[in-house]
């Protein structure tokens, strides 16, 4: 399905979604600014990880 | 507000118009053109993860706790990143063992247990009649609102309840689409077609209504958040009040792990799966969904914050509504009921399935009195029980549905459902990736789960009914107080579903583990954990059954399964790869009962299919311990071969290495044979001469003085030749072979031309040649070197420049500059240069390249050889070119002592 170095890209993205998503940085994400600004960001980090995903997945599918 | 008329007859042709592409999709699947194999209708009908939960449930949600909507979310983007590790392996195997629903896939992993499969389709069930239930609630409660009818009323119009109509409707959709054939491996391309459409109907729907409030009721993202702030809900674009950021991780986690579980998830995403390498898409497409259908969320929450609407879960439709824009709210109505209906017919059909493969068929066959395994046509009884189930189904959501009444939110009836799901993850992941999770782990840790859950989550809901008594929650059970349902063991302060949630997984997963640790396997597990395990390499080894049975009695029980046509269709099928049919009376191979299992597993899980082919063949076919021992051995053979293979590749190296060594000697031995042949030939010769000379002086003793003087200068001269050749000899093999005896110093190779040009003087005049300095080098041109070999090399190159050019008018040029680090001598000439196909050649022993010019004092064909040992030996090379002076250009370079040079400039 996907192999070497796509494959380590992939878990990469997924080690940096759990970062983004979750505490110390959410913390950072909900005080940014004087706050108010935590669902624009999570979208922002959401969108990242799609595209850095799709980037992995990139290419024709080998059969 | 709308006239009931129009709701209907909207509704009704919004049905119409799914049912017309189910149909054709069902069609073309029939004419061999599957409109579902594309990765973006894959995607597309992965979105069946967003509900109405998703469409009304999410505003409301955010309208009063901002974000905490979106793990539900970020969780399945998580999860979508595993697609390529986790959904592959889950989907290879449920494709190579004709795996049913995830109920079939669990009691198959471990060890066909009838037990197991039951119990995951109860849990299944238990999370996902609610779940039903609360679609229904949407789609009822928005049909009042659609009427103007107070919400929870339940009645229309008409004077019957819309949700009965409804769940009537999504049961014979169901039915028709979901039910169609008996071979429940088989993909129902118009219901997955279907599904896909409604997703893009729900998304439209919702993104209209987003951009409809966001940029015409308000000017933008700003204006709205402005809005909010000024009126004091700023707090929803905060950390909502009362989660901690545990609540968050454990929420992510839940809806990650439940993508994989979820009853209709599991059924589109492997069962109705047409092509593996839709995953790819899926993995970025699917999460891209997600976040498009809840792009506007918050901006519609705060909306329905600032208009004052009281009902949370019904924003979406109350502000265009509001905002008297009747036919946006149609058209939310309408994506509304898509999200709903899509989610129904899905779960209906993915809960029919198990619950007559894992409940009711084991049931009906061990019955005895029934004589089920007698009996034919047995597929119209699976067939008719699928459909059962589903009106049973629907109509129990129905009833869960009003028994929830008003009192829980679109959400949080989700996530209980969701929890309860959840049990099942820890013995589907370890079960595809650890080989000893076995059966009383899976079995203990998943009823352990359901009932930590039930306790944790259920039971303190029933105290706002009154079943159950409110003191419970601050007594905890038996009046202990580490046992309060809702702060286990003083696990305080977590939300009700992340607190249900951690305590049943936990217990879970521990036993597990620990059932798996402590308890063996039998046999068929031990077979099933490997084949489920090792899905990637042992494809092809099931075929090891060594049946003892005849075809006959095992086609009747494909037929009384599947029927006479499709069991006909496998005997074709079989027959054409054998290349012949087979004999009715002849016993069955390995390979036919095989096939007939899972035939008859399509038909009726694998647990019961294997229970039905056994009592065919009962004492016959070859026992689970055998086919491992056969495995065993057989991996122990593949082991073998493969180091076999390894030794045989290191060999085939070293002989590989040696034949090239061998090579090499043979080469080496060539050129001493060649060397030898052509250093007697040149030596020969100047003795040939000498000695006929000679010859003619010892027999004419009266010559002439004027000849006889001659003679002897011949004499003279060739002897001379033939000590340079000898000398020339002498000194390449002593270089060649590291015998020679280097002085070595700091040389300048200023001075070393000088004195090169010095010792040819003689022989440029007698040649009539003049030799000219060139650059020179402003300080001392230090290198490290043989003093005298240096000169040796610049003299071999002035003479080979005075033979060649034109007699009488040569000139010869001899430079130095510096070339980055290194020193550079030239040396050029006015002859007629190196053709550039000698230039390579030039420098090999005995090369002469210039053999027409026959008047010319012949070389020994060893000057320039010896040039480049010299020159090579001291760390630089030489070489050919074109020089200035119209003829060949020597030049060869050196590397400086840059520090010394330093030193003596100082």
């Amino acid at each position: 399905m996907i192999e070497g170095r796509r494959r380590n890209f992939l878990l990469a993205v997924l080690l940096l979604a759990l970062v983004l998503f979750n505490a110390p940085v959410l913390i950072v994400m909900d005080a940014l600014g004087g706050g108010g600004y935590l669902p624009v960001l999570l979208f922002a980090g959401w969108a990242l990880v799609i595209l850095l995903a799709a980037w992995a997945m990139r290419g024709r599918v080998e059969r | 507000m709308f006239s009931p008329w129009l709701i209907v007859l909207a509704s009704a042709a919004y049905l119409a118009v799914l049912f017309v592409i189910a149909s054709y999709g069902d069609k073309r699947a029939r004419d061999g053109r599957q409109l579902i194999n594309h990765p973006l209708v894959y995607t597309l009908s992965m979105a069946v993860y967003c509900t109405s939960w998703t469409f009304y449930g999410s505003v409301g949600l955010a309208s009063q706790s901002g974000v905490a909507f979106l793990p539900i979310y970020l969780g399945p983007t998580l999860a979508a990143l595993l697609f390529p590790f986790v959904l592959h392996k889950i989907l290879r195997i449920a494709k190579s063992y004709s795996i049913t629903s995830i109920a079939d896939f669990l009691a198959a992993r471990y060890g066909k247990s009838t037990m197991l499969g039951g119990i995951a389709t109860i849990v299944a069930m238990i999370g996902g009649v609610p779940y039903i239930a609360l679609q229904l609630k949407a789609l009822s409660a928005s049909t009042d609102v659609m009427l103007g009818l107070d919400s929870g009323s339940n009645l229309a119009a008409f004077g019957i309840d819309t949700s009965l109509i409804i769940a009537v409707t999504m049961a014979i959709f169901g039915i028709l689409f979901g039910t169609r054939h008996i071979d429940a491996t088989e993909t129902h391309q118009g219901m997955v077609l279907a599904v896909a459409f409604e997703s893009i109907i729900k998304l439209t729907a919702f993104i209209a209504v987003g951009i409809f409030v966001t940029f015409w009721l308000y000017d933008g993202l700003a204006s709205i958040t402005a809005a909010a702030r000024a009126a004091g809900h700023g707090d929803l674009l905060l950390m909502p009040a009362g989660w901690q950021y545990l609540d968050w991780f454990l929420m992510v986690l839940l809806a990650a792990s439940v993508i994989f579980v979820l009853p209709r998830q599991f059924h589109v995403a492997v069962i109705e799966n047409v092509d593996e390498a839709h995953i790819r898409t899926a993995t970025w497409a699917f999460p891209t969904y997600l976040l498009l259908i809840n792009i506007f969320v918050i901006p519609i929450a705060l909306a329905g914050r600032l208009a004052g609407i009281e009902d949370n879960d019904l924003i979406v439709l109350f502000l265009p509504l509001e905002a008297a824009a009747p036919w946006l709210a149609l058209f939310v109505y309408i994506g509304g009921l898509s999200a709903a209906t899509a989610m129904i017919i899905v779960t209906s059909v993915a809960l029919s399935t198990m619950i007559s493969n894992d409940l009711v068929m084991p049931v009906l066959l061990r019955i005895e009195a029934l004589q089920l395994t007698r009996r034919t046509h047995l597929s119209r009884l699976v067939i008719a029980i699928r459909r059962a189930s589903i009106l049973a189904l629907l109509l129990l959501a129905y009833v869960v549905f009003h028994a929830i009444g008003a009192g829980y939110g679109l959400v949080s009836i989700g996530l209980i459902a969701f929890a309860a799901v959840a049990q099942l993850v820890p013995a589907l992941i370890l079960g595809i990736f650890w080989r000893d999770a076995n059966l009383v782990g899976a079995m203990a840790g998943i009823t352990a789960g359901i009932m930590v859950w039930g306790l944790t989550l259920i039971v303190p809901a029933l105290t706002t009914t009154g079943v159950v008594d409110p003191e419970l929650l601050a007594n905890g059970y038996f009046g202990i107080e580490l046992l309060r349902p809702e702060a286990l063991f003083g696990l305080e302060g977590l939300q009700p579903v992340s607190h249900a949630l951690f305590w049943s997984i936990t217990v879970n997963l521990l036993l597990l583990v620990a059932g798996s640790l402590v308890f063996q396997q039998d046999n068929l597990q031990r077979l099933q954990a490997l084949l489920f395990v090792n899905v990637f390499e042992r494809e092809g080894t099931t075929r090891i059954w060594r049946g003892d049975t005849k075809v006959a009695e095992l086609f009747d029980l494909l037929v009384r399964f599947v029927g006479r046509e499709p069991a006909e269709q496998v005997m074709a099928l079989d027959a054409i790869t054998r290349g012949r049919p087979l004999d009715m009376n002849a016993r069955a191979d390995a390979e036919f009962v095989q096939l007939v299992e899972r035939h008859v597993a399509r038909a009726i899980g694998a647990a019961s299919a294997r229970a039905m082919v056994a009592s065919v063949v009962r004492g016959e076919v070859i026992g689970p311990d055998d086919i491992l021992e056969i495995l065993d051995e057989t991996s122990q053979v593949i082991e073998y071969s493969h180091q076999l293979e390894e030794r045989s590749r290191a060999l085939e190296e070293a002989g590989a290495e040696l034949e090239r060594i061998n090579e090499r000697l043979r080469q080496l031995d060539r050129m001493k044979d060649d060397f030898l042949a052509t250093v007697s030939h040149e030596l020969r010769t100047p003795l040939t001469s000498i000695r006929s000379f000679s010859e003619i002086l010892i027999d004419n003793p009266d010559l002439e003085v004027e000849e006889r003087q001659e003679f002897l200068g011949i004499l003279v001269r060739e002897s001379e030749r033939l000590t340079r050749l000898i000398n020339n000899v002498l000194d390449l093999s002593k270089i060649e072979s590291g015998r020679m005896e280097w002085v070595v110093s700091d040389v300048d190779l200023d001075a070393v031309i000088d004195e090169a040009i010095g010792a040819t003087r003689g022989m440029a005049s007698e040649l009539g040649a003049v030799v000219e300095r060139g650059d020179r080098a402003t300080g001392p041109a230090l290198v490290r070197g043989d003093h005298d070999r240096l000169v040796q090399v610049v003299v071999n190159l002035l003479g080979n420049a005075f033979k060649f050019t034109p007699p009488g008018e040569g000139r010869v040029r001899v430079g130095i500059a510096r070339n980055g680090s290194d020193w550079l001598v030239t040396v050029d000439d006015n002859g007629p240069g190196i053709g550039p196909q000698h230039r390579a050649q030039i420098f090999e022993k005995f090369f002469q390249a210039n053999e027409s010019l026959k008047d010319r004092p012949k070389g020994t064909g060893l000057g320039l050889a010896i040039c480049r040992q010299i020159v090579g030996h001291f760390g630089g090379d030489i070489w050919v070119g074109d020089g200035d002076l119209g003829g060949a250009r020597f030049a060869f370079r050196l590397p400086a002592l840059v520090e010394e040079e330093r030193r003596a400039a100082e």
